[in-house]
């Protein structure tokens, strides 16, 4: 998981495939909308990415020739219209006028170009997680609608396992940089799709993140998708030059670049984007505590993050600044010389890679359930150590710091120093008793087949047994379930499950590998909770083995639950109780529907991201009436 | 400083809200009407013979007289008595108004006109909806009538426009006929010349840019229309050549999640609605020597927030004496902390709940058993009051007036002022 060099890639269209060694292809090359259609009008906007070649499906059309249709191993494209009850063709991206021109050219006006920009959009994300993760993401294909719907809407949709864009016309009497009653389209704003996929994918690395037991699950399932769709701006080294040179190098300045969803934004009658990560002059330490709504609390999250990203930034520019400026520091009137503007733009690109990456691979630190923003913080930190343990540009202090300024403390954490923000040690007994030595064998044997990075040809090879690694853990966490805070196991009362393993492999700053496994445990006690709104209390664990089979961190939820019974008392039980009854009071629904006959009032329904987005909207347009 | 108590009178006008307040003064009796509402149909007595009762009740000598008309919020439960030409012969020397009434205020205006608007396009996408349950047809339909024109559901920024009429521009006065006031949230005791000897606190509605995002109403773009033929303009398709139908490949179920979501998405608007509206409720406390007397309108969590969170307004909720039960004793808008730790915690010598409540259609809920029970638990046996279902042997300082039918026509309370 190297960063390797950082590459200062071309983005403007060019026109040939890239290849690997000996034919492989690596990479297609396919043009989109860096932003939106709004902003997309200037030429600078509409951009070509590479992502990783995939052979796709292929279809015989009426005509009997082979052609291909955009479904790949992890996104399959499907252009129907629920409103309408039609379908559009779908484009074929292996054709050689695709293939060897890059792709379709932007524009609002063909179907096919929005199934172009959405596999490309939604396979890049993709790429930037396993890039960071260090594997490939495994899971069902989604299936992904460009024109699902009428509405001002967009969402990941768990129980279909589908992405759904909506498309609606630009308001008639406030269209902002719109034409009134022009069409819109959600799945060309290269922001929301990113954010929609960045839901599915967490949903993937992390499934029980969908049950809301404390405020900041689904804030932080929001805050991770905006982080990630606000990067990705930083992955464009045209449009960031031109951010560098509009603000002086200050990329805190607000602008298109850390603003989400413009056109959106525009086109409902707010006169900007939807959110924005460019923070106000001054920190409200407060506000964590007082924002309730998921996107809101999540853009908490976001600004933390950024702000440790902007500090480490101006920390690695100010020596480039210097010599710039004759050792005064002081930019003076007029344009910034195009070499610094360059040499910015790579420490700006770099550092958002860096970041990201780090956001991205803390998630192998995260619990399995019940996420809070202080664990997140916990778990950057963490992940941070084990790779770059020198930390050169303070960017884990500059994390820490943007974490307290918020009002964001992580529980349980003795103090604030770097070493205490660790998760902790696990027990004596447990590091004692290391997984069997056949455990790395088989995980990483069924790894390094599965995933070898170019398959020449299909082999009848010995199969590593994934239920073998599956048994092994299970039948450690069994052993060891007290010291890592779960109830002891009972197959009918309180289970313990192994919910998913992989190994990690690293490349550290010194040049070392790192391997290591990471487990996440379940546990579900058999009893029900009525009070808790159809959630189910469950405690979890995530456990970081090192290459030797020795546990090396815990990371626990745990919950008292003696013989399947959830203790009422228990801390956990406690917060979910009061949370729910928090959501009870503020649900519109609630004032209408018992309990007892709608399910609308179960939490998770309360929590659904199509209806969330609806109220959001209707929140964001009052504020934005208000200015 | 009169020593005799305040009288409040409950009118049984079935699903609404109707309240009389007399406040002793020493050259004369003041009156308050806080709102005159019903939305169900077969309201025991007629909303008709409830506002002729309460006319008879307000006239001495031939000449009909309310010091102050309050209306909460622009909801038929609430106004629909207003569209009465009986009025017109009442001498009224206040109207007391949520701000958001206010024609020369023009944020108020817009967030009125955005209301009307969305319910309707709510009106529009219900109606082309084929998949809804009964339960949630029930629960649409009744947002659509309390918020929609009593005369014919039509015009659009003039919802119920005949009571709003009433309340805006009619009834008798002095010269220049009633003074309408537009009220909003203030730490300030408003100064009433109708009201000698009354402070009056107002707790909402809120001008406060974070409180009036529960004012919102959402707008119709943000329906999800993955029907075939919602919205308000079927003939609002992309102009993209397609085939009609589901594609191969199209996974199984997908189709109908969406229909259903189109479904939920429509409710959601509507709940929405419904509390944005409530939101905009006066809410307000009558304080007389050690009587206060809380009506909240219908305010739901938004509004009641800022009130539980305000040091000062929580230690005066503490010393409510009479509590109007929010909503017709709807579950969030009472909020369990002002039950838990607010009401009666000062132990004032007496304290009552009036709830003005029926049974709605399928609205089970409403009003809240438990919530009605928690309120009992805490002020003490018999003093919760149901407008439907009286006490049949008078509790401390209560009565019941019945119609011929025996079916209760007004609960009258005395709250003492010391």
């Amino acid at each position: 998981m190297s960063y390797g060099a950082t590459k200062y890639r071309q983005d403007y269209a060019t026109s040939s495939p890239v290849e690997r060694g000996h034919g492989e292809l690596a990479a297609r090359r396919l043009k989109i909308y860096a932003f939106d259609p709004q902003l997309g009008r200037r030429r600078k906007h509409r951009i070509s990415i590479e992502v990783p070649y995939e052979k796709l499906d292929e279809t015989t059309d009426e005509s009997g020739r082979v052609r291909s249709v955009p479904t790949g191993r992890l996104v399959s494209i499907v252009d129907y219209d629920a409103h309408a009850d039609c379908h559009y063709d779908l484009v074929d991206l292996d054709s050689p006028q695709i293939l060897y021109g890059g792709g379709l050219e932007p524009t609002v006006d063909d179907p096919m170009f929005h199934q172009q920009m959405l596999y490309a959009v939604t396979m890049k994300v993709v790429s930037n997680f396993e890039r960071a993760l260090g594997r490939r993401l495994d899971f069902e294909r989604l299936t992904v609608l460009p024109h699902a719907f009428q509405g001002r809407n967009a969402f990941f949709e768990p129980s279909t396992n589908s992405l759904c864009f909506g498309y609606f016309m630009a308001s008639p009497d406030n269209p902002g940089e719109n034409l009134p009653n022009q069409w819109i389209f959600t799945c060309l704003s290269s922001d929301i799709v990113v954010h929609e996929m960045t839901h599915a994918v967490i949903h993937r690395l992390r499934p029980h993140y969908l049950e809301p037991t404390n405020p900041d699950v689904y804030a932080f399932h929001e805050a991770m998708a905006d982080i990630v769709a606000i990067f990705q701006h930083f992955a464009f080294p045209g449009v960031l030059a031109d951010a560098i040179q509009a603000s002086k190098g200050d990329l805190s300045k607000p602008g298109p670049l850390l603003e989400l969803a413009r056109q959106f934004g525009h086109s409902t009658g707010g006169s900007a984007a939807l959110r924005s990560a460019a923070g106000e002059a001054e920190v409200d330490p407060g506000m964590y505590e007082r924002t309730f709504e998921p996107h809101d609390r999540g853009s908490v999250l976001v600004s933390a993050v950024f702000a440790a990203f902007f500090a480490t930034y101006t920390t690695r520019v100010a020596d480039l600044i210097r010599l710039a400026t004759g050792g005064t520091g002081l930019l003076g009137e007029g344009h910034l010389h195009p070499d610094l503007v360059n040499r910015l733009t790579q420490e700006a690109s770099d550092t958002a890679q860096r970041v990201l990456d780090l956001c991205i691979r803390a998630f192998d630190y995260l619990p399995p359930i019940d996420v809070t923003f202080g664990d997140f913080l916990r778990a950057l930190v963490t992940a941070d150590t084990e790779l770059n343990p020198d930390d050169p540009y303070d960017l884990r202090a500059n994390l820490v710091d943007a974490f307290l300024a918020r009002g964001i403390h992580p529980e349980g954490a003795f103090s604030l120093n770097e070493s205490s923000l660790l998760w902790d040690e696990p027990a004596e007994a447990l590091i004692d008793d290391p997984l069997e030595e056949e455990f790395f064998a088989s995980l990483s044997g069924y790894e390094a087949q599965r995933w070898g990075s170019v398959k020449k040809k299909q082999l009848e090879r010995k199969q590593y047994d994934r239920t073998r690694v599956s048994s092994i853990l299970h039948a450690w966490a069994v052993a060891h379930a007290t010291e890592m805070g779960l109830e002891p196991h009972s197959r009918d009362d309180c289970p313990i499950r192994v919910r998913g393993f992989h190994t990690m492999i690293g490349v550290g700053d010194d040049g070392q590998l790192l391997t290591e496994a990471v487990v996440q445990f379940l546990q579900t006690p058999k009893a029900t909770m009525p009070e808790l709104g159809g959630l189910t209390p469950r405690a979890g664990v995530t456990v970081i083995f090192s290459g030797d089979g020795t546990p090396r961190y815990v990371i626990p939820k745990p919950l008292r639950a003696p013989g399947g019974t959830p203790d009422p008392d228990d801390d956990r039980m406690r917060k979910m109780r009061h949370f729910v009854d928090d959501c009870a009071r503020r649900d519109p629904h609630f004032a209408w529907a018992g309990e007892a006959y709608d399910p609308r009032l179960h939490m998770t329904k309360r929590f659904s991201f199509a209806l969330l987005h609806q109220e959001i909207e209707a929140a964001r347009r009052g504020q934005a009436d208000g200015n | 400083m009169a020593t005799e108590p305040i009288g409040v009178s409950m009118y049984n006008v079935g699903f609404g809200d109707c309240f009389l307040l007399r406040f002793p003064t020493p050259d004369r009796e003041r009156r308050v009407l806080i709102d005159c509402g019903s939305i169900k149909r077969g309201v025991p007595a007629g909303t008709d013979a409830i506002v002729e009762r309460l006319i008879e009740d307000v006239t001495d000598d031939g000449v009909a007289r309310i010091d102050v008309v309050v209306a909460t919020h622009r909801h038929k439960d609430h106004v629909s008595g207003f569209d009465n030409e009986a009025w017109r012969d009442v001498v009224v020397d206040e109207v007391w108004l949520p701000w958001i009434e206010n024609p020369s205020d023009a944020r108020a205006q817009q967030i009125l006109h955005e209301m009307a608007s969305f319910a309707l396009s709510l009106q529009a996408e219900a109606a082309s909806l084929r998949g809804l349950s009964e339960a949630e047809r029930q629960l649409v339909d009744h947002v659509i009538e309390n918020t929609m024109s009593l005369n014919d559901g039509q015009r659009l920024d003039l919802s119920n426009d005949a009571a709003m009429a009433t309340l805006h521009r009619g009834f008798s006065g002095g010269a220049g006929g009633a003074e309408r006031r537009f009220l909003s949230r203030s730490p300030d005791p408003l100064d009433s010349k109708a009201l000698p000897g009354v402070i009056v606190h107002r707790l909402g509605p809120s001008r406060d840019e974070a409180v009036i995002r529960d004012m919102n109403p959402p707008s119709d773009e943000s329906f999800l229309r993955a029907a075939p033929g919602g919205g308000t303009d079927p003939g609002a398709l992309l102009p993209f050549p397609s085939t009609m139908g589901p594609p191969s490949g199209l996974p199984s179920g997908l189709i109908g999640r969406l229909e259903r979501m189109s479904m939920e998405s429509t409710v959601l608007g509507a709940v929405a609605l419904e509390k944005a509206v409530n939101n905009t409720s006066l809410m307000l406390a009558f304080e007389v020597g050690e009587a206060v007397l809380f009506f909240p309108g219908d305010a739901q969590w938004g509004a009641w927030a800022v009130n539980l969170e305000d040091e000062r307004t929580r230690q005066l909720l503490k010393r409510t004496t009479f509590y109007k039960v929010g909503h017709h004793g709807s579950h969030n808008a009472t909020p369990r902390t002002f039950v838990d730790e607010v009401l009666n915690e000062s132990h004032p010598a007496s304290i009552v709940a009036a709830a003005s409540v029926t049974t709605h259609g399928r609205f089970t809920e409403i009003p809240k058993a438990e919530l009605l029970r928690e309120l009992e638990h805490k002020i003490g046996q018999h003093r919760v009051i149901r407008s439907d279902d009286p006490p049949a042997v008078g509790s401390e300082g209560v009565s019941v007036m019945s119609g011929a039918d025996r079916v209760p026509l007004r609960i009258d309370f005395e709250v003492p002022v010391r």
